[in-house]
């Protein structure tokens, strides 16, 4: 008699003796990453206490002094706060919606090639820089958008003024947004390109014989068939509000653009490490933290409804 | 189809390939640029003599970088992350997404390790908590921060897990019947058919690794630790923040010739990933749509 198929009896408790001794090799599997998440994850959750304390390194968490909410009580009417709120809140609103309008308006375009070979090239170029770091594409992007940079010089060409794109509060978030769009639109296609592909070429047959020009198709069968998607991506990037793009923002700014360009991440940061105020930096994140889990739980549930999307 | 002549929509087409082509363009025009910078002339690149194309083409700039000993230092660095982090990443995601990837009448405290894997998606204790775990476990200035408190993306766990229970299920089974235990069926059933997943889940670890700077920042002092990121934000970041403050000759000379070095170090940075990018291509898009589109 095998005890090792576990199909054969599939109503038995969870710690019943026989159900153990079948399912020790999963639990076994499971140790090793159960082990690393609870370590680098949970216990990590549970440092959060240190928002509570007046937090000092030397004497760690048992030793340092307890402050309740004092933490908050700074955060909130430091008007940085304030700032970085808003400023989180307009780069993330602009990114999300360019994230999802840019992608699909040219995946609409992309669908109108019928070269197959233009497509590709065209496919490999513009999904290239997303595999490249921020630290990359921040340094080559300072190097382009300088005083002296060939942005400047070709808007001097045309008999413009240059413009300091990353030294200016006036066009920083601009430059943000455009160099996160120019960087994320071409991987963004992606998912949409795959749900046309999914199309069935009849209802193209039917509509162009129903007298349908290639304009009425597109609006008729192709947005449609992604319209579900289309949903989907934006029901999931409500979770990231309060996400502004930390890697990016980080090695883009500098103290000049800190009014326009100053985001929660990057201030965390800077209390953390820079002022190295433990106790605030921590409560700042705890803010964000919380705020993103409850925006995070709202999207996966719209998710779900709308869609019927499900993670695990 | 029916108006395929009609001069409107020649326009369009015509347009529309022009256009397609412009931004797949301007995609790169950025990175060709830098390229360019980093094989033309220290006098053409103060000129702005430089667009997408050598101008005077040398290799002045790659011998700067030759010999700068950190930036191999830290080049070794990240090859070395990339690989043990690879192996140590790759091994986590696999034991976590078989047994996640059974029914629940095959594993019925599933729901427990779901709930546990989600937890870590909804919530995470942000940036100071999680240096002072990995200051306490000891890990500071080691390659194992690097390589540890990153290791498991519940993300990877996910894709492996969707992978693995497309399978068909009469596979797992009948080994089961045939005697074989969990560890069995998965090294000899389950992951020769995961290869495909295993390559994308593979890249999605590299890349990550190659790309990673901040960890890099926060828990490493020690020079002759510091990963390639960390390195080149150190150099090219910090020194750009103040290149246009130059306001006399020699300095702007100065900024010339880190452009072009600066320019070299980016390529060098950039190349493993130009390498790999054929296959990131083909196995990213396979990735993100079986990851986010579901049946």
């Amino acid at each position: 008699m095998t005890t090792q198929a576990p199909y054969l009896c599939p109503k038995t408790r969870i710690l019943s003796r026989r159900r153990l001794k079948m399912d020790y090799p999963l639990y076994l599997m499971l140790a090793m990453p159960v082990l690393l998440l609870f370590v680098y994850n949970y216990v990590a959750m549970g440092g959060i206490v240190i928002a509570f304390q007046k937090y000092l390194p030397a004497k760690g968490i048992t030793g340092s002094k307890w402050i309740g909410l004092k933490n908050f009580e700074t955060l909130f009417t430091m008007p940085g706060f304030i700032r970085a709120l808003s400023n989180t809140l307009t780069l993330s609103l602009w990114k999300i919606i360019l994230g999802i309008v840019v992608p699909v308006g040219f995946t609409l375009m992309l669908n109108e090639i019928k070269s197959s070979g233009v497509k590709r090239v065209v496919q490999t170029l513009i999904y290239l820089p997303h595999f490249i770091s921020w630290v990359l594409l921040a340094s080559i992007f300072t190097k382009l958008l300088s005083g002296s940079g060939i942005v400047n010089q070709f808007i001097k060409l045309l008999g413009g003024t240059p413009i300091m794109f990353l030294g200016d509060n006036h066009w920083f978030p601009f430059t943000i947004i455009a160099t996160y769009v120019w960087k994320e639109f071409g991987y963004g296609t992606i998912v949409y390109l795959a749900a046309i592909s999914g199309v069935n070429e009849e209802l193209y047959e039917a509509a162009s014989i129903d007298g349908a020009g290639h304009f009425q198709q597109m609006l008729h069968v192709t947005l449609p068939t992604i319209l579900p998607v289309i949903i989907l991506m934006t029901a999931l990037s409500v979770g990231n509000i309060l996400n502004a793009g930390f890697d990016q923002v980080y090695n883009m700014y500098n103290n000049v653009v800190l009014e326009s360009g100053d985001i929660i991440d990057t201030l965390v940061y800077r209390t953390g490490f820079d002022s190295g105020n433990f106790g605030l930096s921590t409560a700042t994140g705890l803010f964000k933290s919380v705020v993103s889990c409850v925006l995070v739980i709202a999207s996966y549930r719209i998710a779900y409804k709308t869609s019927g999307y499900h993670i695990f | 189809m029916v108006n395929r002549n009609n001069p409107a929509r020649r326009i369009f087409i015509v347009c529309n390939y022009f256009f397609s082509s412009l931004i797949g363009l301007l995609c790169v025009v950025p990175i060709l640029h830098v390229l360019a910078i980093s094989f033309s002339s220290m006098d053409a690149v103060f000129s702005n003599r430089v667009l997408f194309w050598p101008v005077d083409f040398n290799l002045d700039n790659y011998n700067i970088v030759v010999r700068d000993s950190q930036f191999f230092q830290s080049y070794f660095v990240t090859i070395i992350r990339a690989l043990l982090g690879w192996a140590f990443s790759l091994t986590m995601t696999v034991l976590a997404a078989y047994p996640m990837s059974l029914r629940k009448t095959t594993f019925p405290a599933r729901p427990f390790f779901v709930a546990y894997f989600m937890g870590t998606m909804l919530f995470n204790g942000g940036m100071i908590p999680t240096y002072l775990v990995v200051k306490g476990t000891g890990l500071l200035d080691t390659i194992w921060a690097l390589i540890l408190p990153c290791a498991l993306s519940t993300y990877n766990v996910i894709l492996m897990m969707n992978f693995m229970k497309g399978l068909p299920e009469a596979l797992s089974e009948s080994a089961f019947l045939d005697g074989a235990g969990h560890w069995t069926t998965l090294w000899k059933i389950i992951l020769p058919l995961c290869l495909p997943s295993l390559a994308t889940i593979s890249l999605f670890i590299v890349l990550a690794h190659w790309n990673a700077w901040f960890d890099g920042m926060i828990y490493i002092k020690n020079m002759a630790l510091k990963p390639l990121q960390t390195y080149l934000r150190s150099i090219v970041i910090v020194d750009a923040s103040v290149g246009d403050s130059a306001m006399y000759l020699e300095d702007l000379i100065a900024n010339a010739t880190a452009d072009g070095s600066n320019g070299a170090k980016i390529f060098l940075a950039l190349l493993p990933i130009m390498c790999i990018y054929p296959f990131l291509q083909k196995h990213f898009a396979k990735g993100i749509v079986r990851g986010s589109v579901k049946e």
